[in-house]
């Protein structure tokens, strides 16, 4: 018997957060663009939408409106959680990658990181069950004010989970997480309030 | 019925000074900063010299302001004293306030609102002058004309 690993929901939490839903489709297939001839490809079980470039599969739409801002300051430390429901044998040195930086038009610019590893245990029941892992990221003296995203992969490991660190499987991200106040002040609401001879 | 409500902040009322009067102005604004930072701030009179901005500079007076580390926006208040001196270029006339943080686009200003009293310079009069001196010309020019017909 072949026990294959299975998961589902992945999501990010900024301590506590609701999780997100896509949308889900029931089969898993291959779906065309009619306008732009764009091939994308769903996997059902995996509630997640590929497109397809050069030969890869990327995840689609793996960036989210955050469901709340969290605020930081230089030196200021934040905690990832990322959570999936789990069906599957124990999975070793599962490869992770955490990020804050700027989402946009070309991309997700990194610009903190870290790569841990974790394990998964093993389920082998028929019912999946969460798995969560957090990793804490540290702001540097002086951190750019459009760092405000954040996004989370997952591959590999002992038996593989699947994808790899260029076209991972599971992916997710929140735009518009993290509100920056940098070293530099912002104002607002100037005002003269009264003026006089003294 | 569709009712709009806009919050525009009250226009300061003109007040009237002597030169060498000290005028202490009180102004505000709200912030955030990642770390403990300080600000200068300076306030002063300032006029238009053909539609441009001119500070009274030498008048103007300032502060350095603290700013505590803020990751949700902070009122700050505080109080800058400047004096009217004849020396510094103020004379008598009509000014605007401005208080500004020098090197930023942080500044809040409002046109005409310090009177300063006394004799009235040479360039507040010249307007009236001028007029007066063209009248002067124009009414015997008239005159000339009618004895004519």
């Amino acid at each position: 018997m072949t026990l294959t690993p299975l998961i589902s929901s992945f999501k990010l939490s900024l301590g506590g957060a609701d999780p997100v839903v896509g949308q889900q489709l029931a089969f898993s297939g291959w779906y065309r663009d009619p306008v732009t001839g764009q091939q994308y490809y769903y996997d059902a079980v995996q509630n997640q939408w590929y497109v397809y470039a050069a030969g890869y599969l990327y995840a689609l739409g793996y960036m989210n409106p955050a469901p709340k801002q969290v605020t930081l300051a230089p030196g200021d430390k934040l905690k990832i959680t990322l959570s999936f429901k789990y069906t599957g044998p124990a999975v070793t040195g599962v490869s992770s990658r955490y990020c804050i930086g700027a989402y946009g038009a070309t991309g997700f610019d990194e610009k903190i990181y870290l790569t841990p590893t974790f394990n998964i245990p093993a389920n082998l029941t028929a019912t999946p069950v969460t798995v969560t892992n957090e990793t804490t990221l540290t702001l540097p003296a002086s951190p750019g004010a459009d760092w405000d995203d954040i996004y989370v992969k997952i591959w590999g490991g002992t038996p593989s989970i699947g994808g790899s660190e260029l076209s991972p499987n599971y992916i997710f991200g929140y735009e518009n997480a993290l509100v920056i106040v940098g070293i530099t002040p912002v104002i607002t609401e100037f005002k003269i309030l009264d003026f006089v001879k003294v | 019925m569709d009712l709009q409500v806009a919050f525009v902040p009250l226009a300061l009322e003109p007040k009237t000074f002597n030169i060498g009067d000290t005028v202490r102005v009180t102004a505000s604004f709200k912030y955030t900063v990642g770390a403990d930072t300080s600000v200068t701030v300076q306030a002063g009179p300032y006029h238009y010299i053909a539609g441009i901005l001119d500070r009274i500079g030498s008048c103007f007076g300032s502060i350095t302001v603290d700013l505590p580390m803020a990751l949700t926006l902070t009122e700050k208040q505080f109080t800058i004293d400047f004096t009217l001196k004849a020396e510094d270029g103020i004379q008598a006339g009509t000014y605007g306030l401005i208080v500004e943080i020098p090197g930023t686009e942080f500044s809040v200003k409002q046109d005409s609102v310090l009177i300063i009293a006394g004799a009235p310079s040479i360039t507040d009069i010249l307007p009236m002058l001028m007029a007066v001196m063209m009248m002067g010309m124009i009414v015997p020019m008239m005159e000339e004309g009618g004895k004519e017909d």
